[in-house]
């Protein structure tokens, strides 16, 4: 085994994926590498910071069920559901651009104004794409 | 699915509820943590099932196709061409956060990472998202993705790499 490899190697190992035989000659390969098992050290850290952002997922059965049973009864409707769908996704993507606009606006803002302690810390800084100050939201709306 | 293919709504609920969380992740994580598009992405997903359950042949798993229409949805999503907010300034954050040292430190690495993540290209991104964090193997990984294996197993390591980087300050 040459050096060059070795990350992939160890990184196929790590996810389980390396053969007992390559396993081994990994293994060996490390014990007399130095370089190498400081590299494969850094891939293991990055991918151990990687957990740092936990994402919970989330229920979306009960918007899907409403749908699925509006989409049932649309020939009673004189407008095809799926016009309307269609409208709603437009401006759902409409009202995304827009909340877009607004982030950029409030970074482009606080990037000019002076730090002042009266204004909350989290609704003047640029980098919180999701803050939820709905008073500094209205005002810049 | 058979159940569902018949119009069974009860079923195709069970089905939704058996792959909501993952569908939800997984979009979430490709778009950068935008909740409210990756729970439309997983809904559309499971729609165009739905939609399309006459024409339901049982081959292959049902998760694997979810997960590829998701990839394509999120692919097709706008959010996908928006540049994320510069990760040099990142650190600035812990400044304007409330709360004990500690959560604003875990708070501004994840959002870190989350940035980092975001800033992958998308073929290393949705291998590092789906071998990383949703455990699958490269097998199903290639399945999913329809590419060879070797090419799962290298975007993997691409994906590490470039974190590995970007993440640098954090990791010293």
């Amino acid at each position: 085994m040459i050096c060059k490899t070795t990350r992939g190697q160890w990184m196929a190992q790590r996810d389980g994926e390396l053969s007992p035989e390559a396993t081994a000659q990994l293994r060996a390969h490390l014990e007399g590498c130095p370089e190498c098992v400081k590299a494969c050290a850094a891939l293991e850290a990055t991918l151990q910071a990687a957990d740092a952002w936990a994402v919970d997922g989330s229920d979306v059965w009960a918007s899907i069920n409403q749908v699925i049973a509006l989409e049932s009864t649309e020939s009673v409707f004189s407008e095809p559901l799926s016009a309307v769908m269609a409208e709603l996704a437009v401006l759902r993507k409409e009202m995304r651009v827009l909340r877009t606009e607004v982030q950029m606006l409030r970074a482009e803002l606080a990037a000019r104004e002076p730090r002042s302690s009266t204004r909350s810390a989290d609704a003047r800084h640029p980098l919180l794409p999701y803050a939820t100050n709905s008073e500094s939201r209205l005002r810049l709306v | 699915m058979i159940r569902a293919a018949q119009g069974d709504t009860q079923a195709f609920g069970r089905l939704v509820e058996k792959h909501q969380r993952r569908l939800t992740r997984f979009a979430e994580r490709m778009l950068g943590g935008d909740r409210e598009s990756a729970a439309d992405a997983a809904q559309e997903a499971f729609l165009r099932l739905w939609r399309s359950r006459e024409h339901y042949r049982p081959q292959g798993q049902i998760e694997r196709l979810l997960l590829r229409i998701v990839r394509n949805i999120c692919l097709d999503s706008a959010r996908m061409r928006t540049p994320p907010e510069s990760l040099n300034s990142l650190p600035e954050t812990a400044d304007s956060m409330e709360g004990p040292a500690s959560d604003v430190q875990s708070r501004v690495f994840a959002e870190t990472v989350r940035q980092a993540i975001f800033c992958l290209p998308e073929p290393q991104r949705v291998v590092f998202v789906l071998t990383h964090y949703e455990g699958l193997t490269y097998r199903e990984v290639a399945a999913i993705l329809q590419c060879p294996l070797g090419t799962v197993a290298s975007r993997k390591l691409a994906a590490v790499e470039i974190l590995r980087r970007r993440l640098h300050d954090w990791n010293e």
